[in-house]
């Protein structure tokens, strides 16, 4: 394993200071709920879900003079690979609490939840002892909503469906849940890692955030490494400052490498030569590819890469909520070709079908979850096709 | 169970966002949800009994049945770290129900399965027996 540099230190910008909370908190209540806004607006903060939309911007494009409003945090990390959120709600629940408070105060929000995916219904007693605590210095309602396991609950609108009780089948968008979000009342929707970064932005200033990382993705990104590593875990860099290849090299000491997801199976895979790419919004983006969740599956040779990529199709196929035809019936297609090459009822011709079936579903979905089962295979075939080819 | 059920409702103040929680509660408490429950649920909240089973055969954790579940992770990490050989394994165990589910976030500590809101993390083929003896006992 190198050595390596020290910029490309882990960071412990999360996990460390637990004895100096409510710092952020304290400072915020002193502000106008404008200047937070503003604030957070100029550290140039982009939410951590995935997506990347500036956070100030959502806060700010709220609707207004309409009562209730609420927060919600999502917290239904399902995609596949992704576990810094599960890290942040286990080991800095205070972080989340507090920027939570910070963000209610901003946006005037009377009410706030924390949207738990049941998979992590062991860490909600920790998360009310936070609660409890943060209750006895200041006057904020927050509430955990337990989710009952479905990936697209992730995605914001359906997020809003689950939690009123209904199917979650995502919204069309517009109107978005900043006009009309919860039960139709106004409705800010952020990630555990953006929320927990708020309260670090109120304290340092965005002056000092906004040093950190490059000039289009600030502040610091969790990573969460798993698959054919032997170091895997949460680590938390600066924006832009550690490639790929470093991280999963020289951090998580991986050994052989085929190919990368380098934030979730919504992300395109990228192969061992592409992985000398800055880690960072723009950079991944430029190699066709996205940041997404952080969520960096390395996987290798051991098991065949058709089983790998027909794993990939039957999530999406699983977790389709079945509400738009191209989603529901391509990712089953997709999935049951994909599926007959591997038990060898086809040949090599089924990966041209497949593609074929990529090309049907890509820009005629309702929410994003068929668009990147769709992109995500493609890019699988067409990478890895010598590969593949050699194993049927 | 009523007196649960208010209890849910006071805390979120609204019949359709109780919901689901009253079904995680019925869930949790007995390890299923029946003809039955769904009645009293569709009672309780007035809301129609078909939109309740529409949800329970929406979500990965609400059952219907009265076997118990055990939610083995096969995702992609958990495939990389063994996981088929895990699912296989425990088929041989009729008393309970393997369900295959989608990544849990336990991917650093592959392969991983989930019964009754518990955590199993790096499972092996020991670790299975002693586990499933657990949650008979």
């Amino acid at each position: 394993m190198r050595k390596v540099k020290e910029e490309k230190k882990i960071l412990k910008n999360f996990f460390g200071e637990k004895e100096r909370k409510y710092i952020g908190i304290k400072r915020a209540l002193e502000m106008k709920p404008e200047e937070i806004i503003e604030e957070v607006k100029k550290s140039g903060l982009r939410g951590r879900g995935g997506a990347g939309f500036p956070t100030g911007i959502k806060w700010e494009s709220l609707r207004k003079n309409i009562k209730p409003r609420f927060l919600i945090c999502n917290a239904d990390e399902g995609e596949p690979g992704t576990f810094k959120d599960r890290e942040l709600l286990d080991k800095a629940p205070h972080l989340l609490i507090e920027g939570m408070m910070i963000a209610m105060y901003a946006i005037g929000a009377d009410k706030g939840f924390i949207y738990l995916r049941k998979e992590y219904n062991y860490l909600k007693e920790k998360i009310y002892i936070e609660i409890n605590e943060a209750k006895k210095f200041f006057n904020f309602d927050i509430k955990i909503f337990e989710g009952a396991g479905a990936y697209i609950c992730g995605e914001e609108t359906a997020l809003l469906e689950s939690m009123e009780g209904k199917r979650p089948e995502p919204r069309l968008k517009p109107p978005y849940p900043v006009s009309y979000g919860l039960l139709g009342y106004p409705t800010v929707i952020n990630n555990v890692e953006t929320l927990c970064n708020i309260p670090i932005i109120i304290k340092n200033g965005s002056e000092w955030f906004k040093k950190i990382g490059t000039e289009k993705s600030t502040g610091t990104k969790l990573f969460s490494v798993s698959g054919s590593v032997k170091k895997p875990g949460v680590y938390e860099f600066e924006m832009g400052k550690i490639t790929l290849r470093e991280l999963i090299y020289d951090i998580c000491g991986a050994e052989k490498v085929i190919g990368v997801f380098p934030g979730g199976i919504s992300t395109p895979p990228l192969k061992e030569d592409e992985l000398d790419v800055n880690l960072d919004f723009e950079s991944l983006l430029e190699k066709g590819s996205s940041i997404g969740s952080g969520g960096v599956i390395v996987f290798d040779d051991k098991i065949p890469l058709i089983k790998i990529l027909r794993k990939t199709s039957e999530f999406f196929k699983n977790e389709s909520c079945g509400k738009c035809t191209p989603c529901r019936e391509g990712t089953f297609w997709l999935w049951k070709i994909l599926k007959d090459i591997e038990d060898k009822n086809i040949k090599e011709e089924g990966f041209d079908i497949a593609l074929s079936i990529c090309e049907k579903i890509k820009g005629k979905c309702f929410c994003p979850l068929g668009e990147t089962c769709a992109i995500t295979c493609e890019n699988f075939i067409k990478k890895f096709k010598d590969k593949l080819k050699e194993e049927i | 169970m009523k007196e649960e059920f208010e209890k849910i409702l006071k805390e979120f103040e609204n019949k359709r966002i109780s919901l689901l929680q009253i079904l995680n509660y019925v869930n949790e408490k007995r390890g299923f949800i029946d003809e039955k429950d769904i009645e009293e649920i569709s009672q309780f909240l007035e809301i129609p009994k078909n939109e309740i089973k529409s949800l329970i055969s929406f979500y990965h954790f609400l059952n219907n049945k009265k076997k118990k579940r055990i939610y083995v992770c096969s995702n992609i990490t958990c495939l990389l770290k063994g996981a088929e050989e895990i699912i296989s394994y425990l088929k041989n165990f009729p008393e309970i129900e393997v369900v295959e589910t989608e990544c849990i976030g336990q991917c650093d500590n592959a392969p991983c399965c989930i019964v009754e809101n518990k955590v199993y993390k790096n499972l092996k083929k020991e670790k299975i027996k002693e586990l499933i003896k657990d949650e008979k006992g």
